[in-house]
């Protein structure tokens, strides 16, 4: 897949929740273009076409969305979030927060360093599916991102 | 499992299998070994039957013999018919169609060639020649039997070979059916074998899991033996976890015995109920708390070690009640008021209200000023506000005035408390009531002055001089120093005898030293000598000023100017007509009595004294306290003519009062022109009682002074020599007063002290007032220096006056040293709580967020089994997936619900107003459950903390709807109502109720009386409702009975 034409990125570090993430976005044909990354560093390596990614990324072609998990190894995903949001090429990338956490905190923060979105990832499967499904939706079909 | 199965039915299948093989080989066997018999029997038959044919042909050829007797042809006959009922006999046992062809020929056969034979009246000749014929026939007999011999023997091997087959078919099967079971067996035991194992594995993990918490966790089995140990556990068992394992809790710790945790272990072993235990264990000095819970074969008990925060509660407790003790001493001890940073009071204590005359609902909300004695000028007032609202202490001395309009004095100390921003938000002030010892100070003041003034009265009206009691002089007044024509610095410092004139005789003089240095009173006319010789007459009275010891020490002068009058006596001197008018002119008393004091002749002047008194004795007249003296004088008097005796006593004047006199008595008998005693006097009664008035006044001030508790006040002359002492302190900081008295301070005082003092009794000698406070051998005094000035404002003495001030100041210190502990204690634990508060919140973090993972795994994978596999899972696999994902669920509303339950005890409540009311109709609206019978009434607004309230009513209310469920119509009632200060709701349904006996478990975290079959639920929920009702200062209970409903209530603080 050519690097530059993804639509979805999903930064997650638990496999089941990514296969679970990736199989649902796939039941509705949204995982064309996905790219699934395994933590931070490589996320933001990624967004800002360094490391790995250096030479065949642009980073002029960002992702529809990104989806975000908090709790990783090395770099978090507040982290991540904060990077992203603070830099004027990529602030505008959707990002939506997937989590575990329904900590207060956790929420109050990642508003304030400007998700665009924050889903807690349900127990329950059916809701699980439901909140990637719809997230899928609008992010990917619904969303008019800037020209 | 699943494949073990499907193993376990192939197996299962494959030995049914031989088992029919077998069974069908078995019969297979009997049928071919009945036909091999059957053949052998065919077989013998035939043998049978050649035996029998072959005995006839031989017989044959004798029988053909004419003279062939009868017995061989018996025998033939015989023979014929054993061969008939061999023949019959094999026909019977043959059944294979060659072999009933064989037998049916062989019959035919037999029957035409030998039933002839059988014929008895045959005669032998016909015999002769049908035998011989017929040996050809028994030859195709026999052929034919040889014939049916060879096909039976074929038979027989043909079906020995099919036994043969069969035998080897059943080893076959036999030896397969061994080795497939052997191989089951093995796979069964393998199997067996691998589940054990995994289950070990398992336990293994969960081992690793419980290792890792910080919480000691420890198993026993029904005997008490310990079957599992964290390595937290261990911090509290002897050795490693092998030597415990198996061993009985009591051997390990059979301190334990008798504690509250051996009877709860017991009681959780008998009940199999959970328990919770948190008690300190004196064995180990060590707090811990325990939580015990029956497991399958025993108990498992976690239990922590919380003495380190039981330890800092009990301390922090001990603090307050320290400082709760702190408080009471000062409210008792000390006048306390609080005052907002307006000046309002907020809190006045009993000392307060006591002496303000106050009730302390009078008080608060009132001005301070309500007790302004309006004493104080304005800048002083403004001078405390301005020290106060800058965040400093203030001390000083007010005066209040009380309700009824008494004033007092207190010693006031204000605090300021000042609020995070550094300003003050209160004042603080402790007040110490000094009513009385401003008064006394007022009361001294006024008797200092009247002292001064009659010091100026003297000053100005008489003659004054003061000399020690060396006679050296000290002091002279202006009049002094006029009339001697010396000025003041040539007298001070010279012996008095500067203005002797030499004029009175030596024993004059000697009497009046002796008078005086005795401590008594003289007087007497002194004819002086003034610079440049004139000479001026003094009526001159001496009082001796007597120290502590009764012993003059200075002696002072007063004297009038009576020149003129003795220039006139000289004059006059030699005539009787001049002696009489003078005499009868004279300002003294002048009366002549006789030998018995009898009355001769009183002056006018000494009528106007004593009155119209009748002719009479006149030592009668005398008081009768002074009657003895003046006895005595006269007795003197009477032995002594010509020396003129001083006297001096009250006597009775014709207004029957008494009057005091002083004058001479002089036995003048022996004079013929006299012959009489002749006795000069004045009345001296304003002066005595101006003289007791003064050693009155000057008694009163002395008591004053030496009354005042814990005070020191001293007298001391411009050289700072102690004229006076008086109070009880002056032992406590190291002096006594014969030490002092009468000496200069520089001498007396250790020269490091003087060397601090000395500046203050300069400045005071300056006329400066000067306060300051001092530690004099660990006493706090604040002591005053008060310059006291004569007219023209110099100072003649300095007055010091020292209080103690110990208590004062060591109660100050003490509030503000406890100010500061408290302060630092305060932040110390907030601060650790604040930490404990971090770490508990990083752990629900990490609980709710690594807790689901995992579960939301489960659920997603089952469900993707369920979906792409539906077609291979059976029913029973659909079934184990979906209890798979149920149970799955419930973990996840466990953890959620707990998670819940443990953050309402640490969150801070957000208290508001809530429109109950519209919460509770909003919670049912989103149980969205029809045909329920809602029956609402008001609900009051209460003021709480909204989301956890709005937990209470989702908890209360969706219980009622689930209790209720299996009704045919639920009706549920929910409503409030003030009670005593509460306001009270309660949700009432008509469910499934709940039994009394039971009622104490409904709030308990865990406690379900209905199992989840019925009712599902985590049983948290009651628990978590408790929990918010407590926070708020409020109340949960419940009422109900089995199957007829529940009624559950909770009060708010109203």
């Amino acid at each position: 897949m050519n690097p530059n034409s993804v639509e979805v990125l999903l930064v997650e570090d638990n496999l089941s929740d990514a296969e679970l993430t990736i199989r649902e976005l796939k039941k509705h044909n949204m995982t064309n273009n996905l790219v699934h990354l395994k933590n931070g560093e490589e996320a933001l390596d990624f967004v800002f076409a360094t490391g790995s990614f250096a030479g065949t990324r642009d980073i002029s072609y960002p992702p529809k969305v990104i989806l975000l998990d908090i709790q990783m190894p090395k770099v978090n995903g507040m982290e991540v979030l904060q990077k992203i949001k603070a830099d004027q090429r990529t602030k505008m990338i959707p990002v939506v927060i997937l989590t575990s956490s329904k900590e207060n905190p956790d929420i109050q923060k990642c508003y304030d360093l400007g998700a665009n979105s924050y889903i807690v990832k349900p127990v329950n499967f059916e809701g699980f599916a439901e909140a990637i499904r719809n997230m899928g939706f609008y992010w990917l079909l619904l969303n008019q991102a800037p020209a | 499992m699943r494949k073990s199965l499907l193993f376990y039915i192939v197996s299962f299948v494959l030995l049914m299998g031989v088992l029919i093989f077998f069974n069908r080989a078995f019969r297979q066997l009997s049928v071919y070994s009945e036909y091999t018999n059957r053949h052998h029997t065919v077989y013998n038959n035939y043998q049978e039957l050649s035996d029998l044919v072959n005995n006839a042909a031989i017989l044959t050829p004798d029988l053909v013999k004419k003279d062939s007797a009868p017995g061989i042809r018996r025998i033939f006959y015989a023979d014929t018919e054993s061969i008939i009922r061999q023949l019959n006999l094999l026909k019977g046992s043959v059944r294979d169609s060659v072999n009933v062809a064989i037998a049916g020929q062989l019959d035919l056969l037999v029957r035409s060639e030998l039933s002839w034979l059988l014929a008895s009246s045959v005669p032998d000749s016909i015999i002769q020649n049908k035998a011989t014929g017929h040996i050809a026939s028994f030859r195709k007999i026999d052929s034919l039997i040889t014939q049916g011999m060879d096909r039976t023997n074929f038979l027989v091997q043909y079906r020995k070979q099919q036994v043969d087959t069969e035998i080897r078919k059943v080893r076959t099967g036999m030896v397969v059916f061994i080795v497939l079971s052997g191989v089951l067996l093995l796979y069964a035991i393998l199997n067996l074998f691998n589940q054990q194992l995994k289950g070990r594995r398992q336990e293994k993990e969960i081992e690793v899991v419980l290792n890792r918490i910080h919480e000691g966790v420890v198993s026993v089995d029904k005997e008490w033996r310990y079957t599992f140990l964290n390595d937290a556990a261990m911090a509290n068992h002897p050795g490693n976890k092998k030597e415990v394992i198996g061993k009985v809790i009591w051997d390990i710790h059979p301190e334990m015995k008798g504690t509250i945790f051996w009877d709860k272990y017991h009681e959780a072993m008998i009940t199999r109920q959970m328990m919770e235990i948190d008690s300190y264990y004196e064995p180990m000095d060590i707090w811990f708390s325990v939580k015990v819970y029956p497991s399958a074969d025993g108990l498992t008990i976690f239990y922590k070690n919380v003495t380190e925060s039981k330890r800092a509660e009990q301390k922090l407790r001990q603090t307050l009640r320290e400082v709760t003790d702190y408080k009471f001493a000062l409210d008792e001890s000390s006048i306390v008021a609080i005052t907002d940073q307006k000046g309002f009071i907020k809190h006045a204590n009993k000392n307060f209200c006591r002496i303000s005359r106050y009730t302390l609902d009078k008080l608060v909300g009132q001005d301070h000023r309500i007790i302004n004695s309006g004493h104080h000028p304005k800048e002083f007032i403004k001078d405390i506000w301005t020290t106060i609202a800058n965040g400093r202490i203030w001390k000083g001395e007010l005066k209040n005035k009380a309700k009824d309009g008494t004033i007092y004095w207190v010693d006031t100390t204000i605090v300021p408390f000042l609020n995070e921003e550094g300003k003050p938000c209160q004042y603080v002030a402790i007040s110490s009531d000094i009513t009385e010892r401003k008064l006394a100070e007022e009361n001294l003041q006024k008797s200092l002055k009247e002292l001064a003034d009659y010091k100026y009265a003297l000053d100005e009206s008489s003659i004054v001089a003061i000399t020690d009691q060396e006679g050296i002089i000290r002091h002279v007044n202006d009049n002094f120093c006029r009339i001697s024509r010396y000025r003041r610095e040539e007298l001070i410092g010279q012996d008095h005898r500067i203005i002797n004139s030499g004029y009175h005789p030596g024993d004059f003089i000697h009497d009046l030293w002796v008078t005086i240095t005795k401590g008594k009173i003289w007087k007497g006319e002194l004819k002086n000598k003034a610079k440049g010789g004139a000479i001026y007459w003094v009526d001159t009275t001496i009082v001796p000023l007597l120290n502590e010891k009764g012993k003059p020490y200075q002696y002072l002068a007063i004297g009038a100017d009576i020149t003129e009058g003795k220039h006139a006596e000289d004059g006059l001197a030699s005539s009787e007509m001049r002696f009489r008018a003078l005499i009868e002119n004279s300002s003294e008393g002048i009366s002549l009595t006789d030998r018995y004091s009898n009355n001769i002749y009183r002056s006018p002047a000494a009528q106007k004294m004593m009155g119209e008194l009748p002719k009479g004795n006149t030592l009668g007249l005398t008081h009768p306290a002074d009657m003895e003296v003046i006895r005595s004088k006269y007795e003197l008097v009477l032995k002594s003519p010509g020396m003129p005796v001083g006297f001096q006593g009250r006597f009775l004047h014709a207004s029957g009062q008494y009057v005091w006199l002083e004058g001479t008595l002089t036995n003048l008998l022996h004079v013929k022109e006299v012959n009489a005693l002749v006795t000069n006097f004045r009345n001296i009664t304003e002066r005595k009682e101006a003289e007791e008035k003064l050693i009155k006044s000057e008694e009163i001030y002395k008591t004053i002074a030496s009354s005042i508790p814990g005070s020191v006040i001293c007298l001391l002359d411009p050289n700072f020599r102690f004229l006076l002492i008086e109070g009880d302190m002056l032992e406590k900081i190291g002096y006594s007063k014969k030490q002092l008295l009468g000496n200069k301070i520089q001498d007396v005082v250790p020269p490091e002290i003087f060397a601090v003092t000395r500046k203050n009794f300069e400045k005071a000698l300056r006329g400066e007032t000067v306060t300051v406070e001092a530690t004099r051998q660990g006493v706090d005094l604040i002591s005053r220096y008060i310059p006291l000035k004569d007219k023209n404002g110099v100072v003649y003495a300095i007055m010091t006056v020292a209080i103690d001030i110990s208590e004062l100041k060591q109660a100050q210190r003490h509030v503000i040293e406890l100010n500061h502990n408290l302060e630092e204690k305060i932040q110390q634990r907030t601060e650790e709580l604040k930490k404990s508060n971090r770490e508990l919140e990083a752990f629900s973090y990490s609980v709710s967020h690594d807790l689901r993972a995992p579960l939301r795994g489960i659920i997603g994978f089952t469900t993707i089994l369920e979906e792409d596999y539906c077609s291979k899972l059976d029913d029973d696999a659909k079934r184990i997936t979906s209890v798979i994902k149920t149970n799955t669920m419930k973990m996840g509303y466990l953890i959620d619900d707990l998670l819940a339950f443990s953050r309402t005890g640490k969150q801070e409540l957000m208290k508001t107003t809530v429109d109950t009311d519209s919460m509770v109709n909003e919670i049912i609206n989103d149980t969205n459950q029809p045909g329920i019978h809602w029956d609402i009434h008001e609900l009051l607004p209460v003021n709480a903390d909204i989301n956890l309230l709005r937990q209470v009513w989702v908890n209360l209310v969706s219980n009622a709807v689930k209790y209720s469920r299996n009704n045919k119509q639920s009706r549920i009632e929910i409503g409030s109502c003030v009670n005593d200060g509460f306001i009270n709701f309660y949700v009432r349904d008509n469910g499934v109720g709940f039994d009394t006996q039971y009622s104490g478990k409904l709030f308990k975290v865990f406690q379900r009386l209905h199992a989840p079959e019925e009712f599902e639920g985590t049983g948290v929920g009651l628990a978590l409702v408790e929990k918010i009702v407590s926070r708020h200062g409020g109340k949960v209970w419940a009422e109900g009975r089995e199957n007829e409903g529940a009624c559950f209530y909770f009060s708010l603080p109203a």
